[in-house]
């Protein structure tokens, strides 16, 4: 029977599984030398056909919380599905060596995450560009603009900070911030003190699985 | 509606649930490994490959975009979906 596949965890036997999975469904661990994988049998017609696949999403992130709160997880994009546990062994042991390497980098450590709207200030807020050069202008403006933001809080919160990385999404700029476990309510602390302009809608949110921090750059 | 799970925190000036809902469903969706392959599930005798799945959460991503940024465009124009 196919399986959807959770996270990967180190092995270890203090972990507390979760009751239920993905529509109540039992969750098993198929474990590879020292890592460990949480999965749960799974009828792919849930997701494709009559249940609503954001209720089943939330129950997939009730999980992957539920662990993150014990231990270092990396997790995999809901839904990933494979023929079965033997399928799920395969994948494991081709990739136990990096799945090993980063769940001892971050055993300790969460990911924190703000999200920044990319608008110019509302001084500098030009109508519609006339001209290719005047976008590519504009756009240069809210980049800066952004990257101003985003260093304050990279400055608020950098004592806590193990790492940093931000990109560009089609939402604005999202910073990620990897910080031990224990610091994540101070970073949310020291955050939430940072004065931005409003137009920025500044969203910090966490802890997550440190999904942006696997591998080193 | 499903409550997001307590233990995560969001901490915005304009909280709301419905946002709180997306932060999470962008995170399952979008985060994490992904594994490619060819694998075929197959439905009420219907082989469907795993692409089939990757369009519906495509389309899931692009609503949650759209939701977010209401005036990128017509959901047509937007690239198919991230994928780390």
């Amino acid at each position: 029977m196919p399986v959807l596949a959770y996270c990967i965890t180190e092995t270890q036997p203090e972990i507390t599984v979760p009751q239920a999975g993905v529509r109540g469904t039992a969750i098993e661990i198929v474990r590879v030398e020292d890592l460990q994988c949480f999965a749960s049998q799974f009828d792919p017609q849930d997701v494709v056909g009559k249940a609503p696949i954001q209720e089943a999403a939330l129950d997939f992130n009730r999980v992957l919380q539920d662990l993150l709160q014990q231990v270092a997880i990396i997790p995999f994009r809901f839904p990933t599905i494979l023929t079965d546990e033997t399928a799920l062994s395969q994948f494991l042991t081709e990739h136990r060596t990096e799945y090993r390497e980063a769940l001892l980098r971050l055993r300790n450590c969460v990911q924190m995450e703000i999200l920044l709207k990319m608008q110019t200030s509302p001084n500098s807020r030009a109508s519609s560009p006339k001209s290719g050069a005047e976008y590519l202008r504009g756009r240069q403006a809210q980049h800066q603009y952004a990257d101003n933001i985003a260093a304050r809080f990279r400055e608020a919160a950098e004592p806590l900070v193990k790492q940093w990385r931000h990109r560009e999404t089609a939402a604005g700029i999202r910073c990620f911030a990897l910080v031990d476990r224990s610091d994540a309510p101070a970073f949310l602390r020291q955050t939430k003190g940072v004065s931005v302009p409003p137009e920025s809608e500044p969203r910090v949110t966490g802890p997550w699985p440190a999904s942006e921090f696997l591998k080193e750059q | 509606m499903p409550q997001p799970s307590e233990d995560l925190v969001i901490a915005s000036a304009d909280l709301d649930q419905e946002m709180t809902l997306l932060d999470i469903l962008d995170h399952v969706l979008n985060a994490g490994v992904v594994i490619r392959g060819s694998l075929v599930i197959s439905l009420a005798g219907v082989d469907l490959v795993f692409l089939g799945l990757d369009v519906v959460l495509t389309s899931v991503e692009t609503a949650m975009r759209h939701m977010r940024l209401p005036d990128v465009g017509p959901p047509g124009a937007s690239p198919k979906g991230s994928q780390r």
